[in-house]
């Protein structure tokens, strides 16, 4: 039977200052690939930890597309598919047409992040291999983890299992991924 | 790094006390308990008396709504009162009520977050549902007040054999768009804010079944580092989305008043007119639910004195603006110059119909002023009884803009005076019905408080406000 | 139809069947297989064609399906004939209009005329013979009645009685004479309730005999109604309505206007039209009618001590003024002395042969018909009576209270009812025979100057019927006659009396008998005029009105229920009545002082009590009463009318006595606690200054002819920041003349007929769901003790900029390409948003399922070429779109532009005013565009910028300054 391959070594802390300098140590000490998981927001992680991801630019678009599409919708009904003398009024009534136009730009853009948010967290994902420690329960109400992955190309199980315990941690564990 | 000032200023919990006011989170609240109170809520194996109670009233109601559709269906919307001229009441004024109900919880939702008034936290999630249930309300009135309910869709644009489209011009279209995109931005807002405390459900969760669905619910949500970044993103962005559109779907609801010439309806003051009582209508129906649960399921220290105050604020704030317009009302149809404008607002104040002016304004205008005294702003009984008020007062105010303004418009030949019937009434309480029930089901399923949010409001987590080594 | 006592053969003679208004045989076939009313009669049979009828447009072969066939009869109008022409869909009268050849009619309708094809039919007509309450046939009925013939026989007809309404048809005359003639011991009575009973005693007070008076009244300058709705109600009030407006027809320069004057103890659309209007109880006409005179002897000075001085003297000098060109109308329910004074102003004055014509009476033999009823009734409660025949009328319900006829009938041995409806006399007696319908059987009728019209049928009997003459005939002579052979019979003797030449020969009888029946009318036929002598006015006692106390209580026959043999008409009951607007009741009105004065309120329920009898109705408040005048309307209360007409309003029949007909002093009323909901379709009739309907005198036009644009100024076009659109084809436009509309409502119900619009009942007119697509608007002006009224038809604006559309989020109605506001039923989901955005409120909404979609009689009836709606969409007036796309058919098959006037509108055709004008606007010369550049002409609501192309000239009217002055 071959050894499992690793996930990557964890450690839990106590709160959320001792994650934030263990994360800022792991940086220090050249590991790239390194995640931390709180039962909250922790903004100070955001320059540990770097991410990048398209939201912003992905929701532009879309409104602008849905911005088109519901005007021209209105416009190839009411002046070229369906023309009606209604009330007097110009085919292209477009002072008529800028609220619907309104509505599907915001609803484009809506839809837009509702995905591209789940895109760029990558859920839906059930199943985790972090999900086999024990305390990461506690991950949703007072746990804080620092997870090395085993991707990163400086992982070496026992060396990151000594450096996270050199970072006073309540415990440490090594995830296998399967 | 100034993000951070700002952060931690805002985020700063206020200590009882300070500035005369309660504590958004009162002492003592820590991670563990937060959590375990709230997830409780849902989990708790027995379920309380008060809340079957109401469920079990609420649904009744509910049937009661049904058999009402099921008469209406059969024999047609002659069962209710309306007629020509008033071709619009009942059903209208509960649509615009209900959706005004829900603005206000959208409100809270995301114009408060995107504005960061971190106050807030405690109670969007409960909005979130006022705003469902209402919305699930609203939806209802303009399909059943249809005389041919069942081609309701023919005011959707789709290809079709009759090759014949909606008439974009029609404000109920704008309307049916803003609807649907409205019901649509606020569910998935507050799904996605939900995940992190869905997580909190499932790994709180003993028995099988609701940690199988909570599991699936949450989608394998993890608190990564770079979970929060794009879930506190998006947050922003869809607060950032909601809040026109929040302004927009009334302001589209008062467009199928103010677009038509009818006297006392063809006025440019309409939309902020109307978001303006959709804001008070709405907060006072948050308020009550906010008294009501708070006491019940003990939830005084996470829903506190502060936020009653705040919210009694807002509603105070939002009256005067609606005493305002009031006060001008007869201004401007004077000094339009128009017959027809004066003489509406004369038969509001002095018509057949003069009562429901009248109990608009004693409830709906001179209801909130009461809250000029802190006293009745912080005692929850009191609060609770005024912004019952309020929401009555509104809904008058919906059926005095319907039957004063139609039943005598332009041609004294053609007025006539209104009548509900059984039927209207089975169909306005039934909707109560239907609203408590979606409300108290979401209550009794989901974390009704967002806990993810409230533990960003505790000392213990701020950087250096932690626990000693 | 074939003789009654051969029974019926199953089959069609060859060759006939083409001469039936087309396959009504086949079609009735199935129509009657459906009914299972009819399935119970047996009728439901065929039998075989064996008439001619005379097509008036079209020869009756190559009929084709969906295009409808003209045929010219009468429609018998309380006895008195108003030519029309019958619109045929395969054989199912459908629509009534008028015969512009028939003096009562020159192309317009009359209310009653319209609604005559839904009594043809009235689910609730009888359709079988009844014989002590069980159903029987007609076969078992004639084999009963000749064995009680018998006896009768025997005696030369001692104990036979005959009652009759009153008798106008010349052939039934001559039937009955026949049979008094062949049986000179039986009796024949007649009685109408609401019959000219006071005209027939005025005549004979003044002229000492009786005489027929119809008035001319294109020729009157001056017009002075004493009590009389001439304009509104009676025999020949199209006729009246249309000489009236002829002279009121203002214009450009042409200003010349008659005057009208209109003195009344209840506000009718008559006296609200009248330029000058008086209240005045009913006992005190005879009074002002004397002072009236008095003055005309005085050369116009009103008589010393006269409290009427203020009217009569100006009246005077007017009437002086225009001798021989006035006219002075006493109402039919005026007392005997005002209508003899009536004929001795009318002569003094000259105007008799010219603006009044005499002619010897129109009924075969004129009476006293009280007096005839009150013998018959002593006669029966003696025995004397042993065989009773009613052919026609329902005296148990309408005959004077004091008289008892229904205990009289009882005592009779063996009575006989012949009716359209099993009705309360038909309970009572021992046989019940149901009659044709003038629209289903030959006969023959005389118009209110003597015209006679032979009437052909439309359709084959619905049921096993038969016509009175039919039933006259088995007195005489077996086998009988069927009504065609018997109406032949009778005018091959007297065409020549009828006024064509004297038929030489068969072929010229059969020449001359297909024009008169083709044409609608026999040509010359009108009576020939007499010229009485100078009438003597009878000695009127003076006396001080004032001091005459008391509560008066007059009777009126009701406008469209008559004296109730109209109360099963479902479009009559709903049609509100022209000033009250009330429907499905009648009311006890009085003027709002008389109601203060008694401390009663509307809606209010009062019993009111006279001579130990006494009846309970609702008060309903009417400005413009006499005072101390409380007025109803008889015909309601009816118990056997059938669905639509039983409980109806309540039965005032039962405190009238045969020595008041029409007016009782002294009533005691008194409050009966309840109250009973009064369903008006207009409950706001004042215009709260909003320049809607434009009333002005026409000396205000003769010195400012553009006073309506600056009342009303039309938005300039350019006004909009959009592009207009334009109409290149046909625009089609209406223009209403508000000087000729008198408010009789022959449009509302033309249209009614024309556009399958359902009736909706009182419940839902009392929540305001009333379907009429077009409207007359009735506002109070002037003085409200003593109001003015004016008049406004309301059909749909078909604004150029229509609001409607606008909101309507299914493009379900729009604009078409002639300028037409279209409502699509089929796209329609019921939004109502329209409905809200119509300033002019006229679009009707189904809020349930309104139309009759089972009754096969109903079905009959209804206009193949428009849509019967169904629950949950909006309706409104289309400018009778299927007319004008049928004129559209033929002019592109002619390859023609439509004629002016080639498209007449239902309201159109039916205004005896020709107030309704329809036509293009973009043709300048079309009469409507003529119209339309009147100086008068103004869009209502005009600053709303909706663009109507249905716009109305301002009413003028023609008071006297002398009169004015002095109120």
């Amino acid at each position: 039977m071959t050894q499992p391959k690793p996930y990557g070594m964890v450690a839990e802390f106590e709160d959320a200052d001792s994650l934030l300098a263990a994360a800022r140590a792991a940086r220090a000490s050249g590991y790239r690939r390194v995640e931390a998981y709180s039962p909250y927001p922790i903004r100070e992680l955001d320059e540990v930890i770097p991410s990048w991801d398209l939201l912003s630019p992905m929701v532009f678009a879309s409104g602008v597309a849905g911005g088109f599409i519901g005007f021209y919708m209105q416009y190839f009904i009411a002046a070229i598919v369906y023309p009606t003398n209604t009330r007097g009024m110009p085919l292209n009534s477009w002072p008529a047409f800028t609220v619907i136009t309104f509505e599907m730009v915001v609803l484009f853009s809506v839809c837009a992040v509702f995905f591209a948010a789940l895109l760029f967290e990558g859920l839906p994902q059930l199943y985790h291999p972090l999900f086999r420690i024990p305390t990461f329960k506690r991950v949703s109400d007072d746990g804080f983890f620092l997870c090395i992955e085993a991707r990163d190309g400086r992982f070496e199980p026992a060396q990151a299992a000594r450096f996270l315990q050199s970072l006073d941690p309540l415990k440490v564990w090594e995830v296998d991924s399967e | 790094m100034r993000v951070d000032e700002r952060q931690r200023e805002t985020a700063r919990p206020l200590r009882a006390g300070e500035e005369g006011q309660a504590a958004v989170v009162a002492p003592g609240v820590t991670f563990k308990n937060l959590t375990g109170q709230i997830t409780a809520i849902p989990l708790q194996p027995h379920v309380p008396a008060f809340w079957i109670a109401c469920f079990g009233a609420a649904t009744v109601a509910l049937c009661v709504m049904a058999a009402a559709i099921a008469i209406l269906l059969d024999v047609g919307v002659g069962t209710m009162g309306n007629n020509i001229p008033v071709a619009w009441a009942f059903p209208i004024a509960n649509y615009v009520w209900w959706i005004e109900i829900a603005v206000g919880g959208s409100l809270l939702s995301s114009i408060l977050h995107l504005f960061n008034q971190s106050w807030r936290n405690s109670i969007n999630r409960l909005a979130e549902g006022v705003t469902l249930s209402g919305i699930a309300c609203a939806g209802l009135f303009p399909l059943l007040h249809l005389g041919r309910v069942w081609i309701f869709y023919w005011t959707l644009p789709y290809p079709n054999t009759l090759t014949i489209q909606p008439q974009f011009r029609s404000p109920l279209v704008w309307d049916v768009f803003g609807i649907f995109t409205y019901a649509l931005a606020s569910i998935l807002f507050w799904y996605l804010d939900m995940i992190p405390d869905l997580a909190s459900m499932r790994d709180r969760a003993t028995a099988r079944l609701p940690y199988l669905v909570y599991g699936i619910l949450a989608l394998g949500w993890r608190g990564a580092s770079r979970h929060w970044r794009i879930h506190e993103k998006a947050g922003i962005l869809l607060a950032g989305l909601l809040t026109p559109l929040v302004f927009t779907v009334h302001t589209v609801v008062s467009f199928d008043f103010a677009i038509a010439l009818v006297p006392g309806w063809h006025s440019t003051i309409f939309p902020p007119y109307f978001v303006d009582g959709a804001i008070l209508a709405g907060i006072s129906m948050v308020t009550m639910m906010a008294i009501a649960l708070r006491a019940k399921f003990d939830l005084k220290n996470i829903i506190t004195e502060r936020h009653l105050n705040n919210l009694a604020k807002v509603m105070l704030t939002t009256s005067v603006i609606l005493c305002y317009i009031y006060v001008f009302e007869p201004f401007t149809s004077w000094y339009s110059g128009d017959p027809y404008e004066m003489y509406t607002v004369h038969n509001r104040a002095a018509g057949p119909f003069a009562w429901t002016y009248w109990a608009f304004v004693l409830l709906g205008l001179g209801g909130p002023q009461l809250l000029w005294w802190s006293r009745n702003r912080t005692n929850p009984k009191r609060l609770f009884l005024i912004a019952f008020l309020v929401v009555v007062g509104m809904w008058e105010e919906r059926y005095m803009l319907m039957v004063t303004s139609l039943g005598r418009d332009f041609m004294p030949s053609a007025w006539a005076n209104y009548a509900a019937t059984a039927e209207d009434n089975a169909l306005l309480y039934g909707s109560i019905g239907l609203f408590l029930t979606v409300f108290f089901f979401l209550w009794r399923t989901l974390p009704m408080i967002s806990i993810y949010e409230v533990r960003q409001l505790l000392p213990l987590s701020k950087p250096g406000g932690g626990t000693v080594k | 139809m074939p003789p009654l006592i051969t029974g019926s053969s199953p089959l069609v003679r060859i060759g006939e069947e083409d001469q039936l208004p087309d396959q009504a045989t086949r079609r009735r076939f199935f129509e009657l297989m459906g009914a299972s009313t009819a399935l119970i009669t047996g009728a439901g049979c065929t039998r075989p064609p064996t008439e001619f009828l005379m097509p008036y447009v079209q020869p009756p072969e190559k009929t084709l399906p969906g295009v409808p066939k003209y045929y010219a009869t009468a429609a018998v109008v309380n006895g008195l004939a108003q030519g029309v022409i019958a619109e045929t869909h395969l054989g199912r009268p459908t629509k009534i209009e008028g015969n512009p050849r028939h003096p009562a009619s020159l192309g317009a309708t009359g209310v009653l005329s319209q609604a005559s094809v839904l009594d043809l039919y009235d689910p609730d007509r009888s359709k079988v013979v009844i014989y002590r309450e069980q159903a029987s046939s007609w076969d078992a009925f004639i084999s009963a009645f000749q064995q009680l013939l018998a006896p009768v026989r025997a005696t030369h007809g001692r104990g036979l009685r005959l009652l009759t309404e009153t008798v106008i048809s010349p052939s039934t005359g001559a039937q009955i004479a026949d049979v008094l003639a062949a049986l000179p011991e039986a009796r024949w009575h007649q009685y109408d309730p609401a019959g000219p009973h006071s005209a027939r005693a005025g005549s004979l007070a003044a002229f000492g005999r009786y005489l027929n008076t119809y008035y001319r009244l294109d020729r009157a300058r001056v017009i002075l109604s004493l009590d009389s709705d001439f304009l509104a109600c009676g025999p020949a009030s199209t006729r009246y309505a249309h000489d009236f407006a002829l002279r009121r027809r203002v214009r450009g320069s042409n200003t010349a206007m008659n005057r009208l004057y209109a003195v009344e103890s209840h506000m009718t659309a008559t006296g609200g039209k009248a330029d000058h209007r008086a209240a005045l109880r009913y006992s005190e006409f005879p009074q002002f009618a004397a002072d009236l005179a008095a003055a005309l002897g005085a050369g116009g000075a009103a008589p010393a001590g006269s409290k009427y001085a203020a009217w009569v003297g100006p009246l005077a000098r007017d009437l002086d003024a225009h001798r021989g060109a006035s006219a002075i109308i006493p109402g039919e329910h005026q007392s005997p002395s005002v209508h003899a004074l009536c004929h001795a102003l009318n002569t003094s004055l000259g105007n008799a042969g010219s603006t009044v014509a005499y002619t010897e009476p129109l009924e075969v033999r004129s009476e006293d018909q009280i007096a005839s009823l009150r013998e018959l009734v002593s006669d029966m409660e003696s025995g004397a009576v042993s065989l009773l025949l009613i052919l026609g009328g329902n005296p148990v319900y309408n005959a004077p209270a004091d008289l008892d006829f229904a205990g009289a009938l009882r005592r009779v041995p063996m009575s006989i009812k012949l009716g359209l409806h099993a009705d309360e006399t038909s309970r009572l007696t021992h046989w019940h025979l149901p009659e044709t319908h003038f629209y289903e059987d030959w006969g023959d009728a005389r118009a209110y100057d003597g015209t006679v019209t032979i009437l052909q049928p439309l359709i084959l009997p619905l049921y096993e019927s038969h016509s009175p003459v039919e039933v006259l005939d088995l007195l005489l002579r077996a086998p009988n006659r069927t009504s065609r052979e018997i109406l032949r019979a009778y005018w091959r003797g007297h065409a020549a009396s009828g006024g064509g030449a004297a038929p030489e020969n068969d072929g010229e009888f059969e020449s001359w008998w297909r024009k008169s029946v083709g044409d609608g009318l026999i040509a010359g036929s009108a009576l020939p005029e007499v010229t009485p002598a100078q009438a003597k006015a009878p000695e009127v006692p003076h006396t001080d009105s004032t001091v005459r106390s008391g509560l008066e209580l007059v009777f009126r026959p009701d406008p469209y229920i008559y004296d109730g043999r109209y109360a099963n008409n479902a479009w009559l009951q709903e049609l509100p009545k022209p000033i009250s607007k009330l429907t499905w009741d009648n009311a006890v009105h009085m003027n709002p002082r008389t109601a203060a004065r008694l401390h009663l309120e509307n809606q209010q329920v009062v019993e009111l009590k006279y001579g130990g009898r006494s009846v309970r109705g609702p008060v309903w408040i009417s400005p413009g009463d006499a005072d101390d005048t409380i007025t109803v309307s008889l015909g309601y209360g009816r118990t056997d009318a059938g669905v639509i007409g039983n409980g109806a309003g309540f039965d005032v029949y039962c405190v009238r006595a045969s020595d008041a007909l029409w007016c009782v002093a002294g009533v005691e009323i008194a409050t009966a606690g309840a109250s009973h909901r009064l369903a008006a379709t207009q409950t706001e009739k004042s215009m709260h200054d909003r320049p809607l309907v434009i009333s002005k005198p026409v000396a205000l036009y003769e010195s400012d002819p553009d006073f309506v644009s600056r009342i009303r100024p039309e938005p300039l076009l350019d006004e909009t920041l959009y592009p207009q659109w334009t109409y290149t084809g046909y625009n089609w436009g209406m223009a209403i003349d508000l000087t000729a509309c008198v408010n009789c409502n022959a449009c509302v119900i033309a249209c009614q007929a024309e556009n399958n619009i359902p009736v909706v009942g009182k419940a839902e007119v009392l929540s305001h769901r009333d379907m009429h697509w077009l409207r007359v608007d009735v506002y109070y002006t002037g003085n409200p003790d003593n109001p003015s009224a004016l008049y406004a038809p309301i059909p749909c604006m078909h604004c150029e900029q229509a609001p409607c559309e606008e909101v309507c989020p299914v493009q379900a109605t729009v604009h078409s390409s002639d300028g037409l506001n279209d409502m699509i039923y089929n796209r329609c989901v019921g939004t109502r948003y329209c409905s809200n955005n119509c300033p002019y409120k006229v679009r009707r909404f189904n809020w349930k399922l309104y139309a009759d979609w089972y009754t096969e009689q109903l079905k009959m009836q209804k206009n193949p070429d428009v849509t019967v709606r169904s629950r949950g969409v909006m309706e409104k007036c289309t400018y009778c779109v299927q007319r004008i796309r049928e004129a559209e058919i033929h002019s592109q098959d002619e390859d023609r532009y439509i004629r002016d006037g080639e498209i007449q509108t239902a309201c159109q055709q039916a205004c005896p005013t020709q107030a309704i004008r329809f036509g293009d606007m973009n043709n300048s010369a079309n009469q409507v565009a003529r119209l339309k550049r009147e100086k008068l002409n103004y869009s209502m609501l005009a600053e709303l910028n909706t663009r109507p192309h249905t716009t109305y000239l301002a009413e003028l009217r023609n008071p006297n300054p002398a009169l004015l002055e002095h109120s």
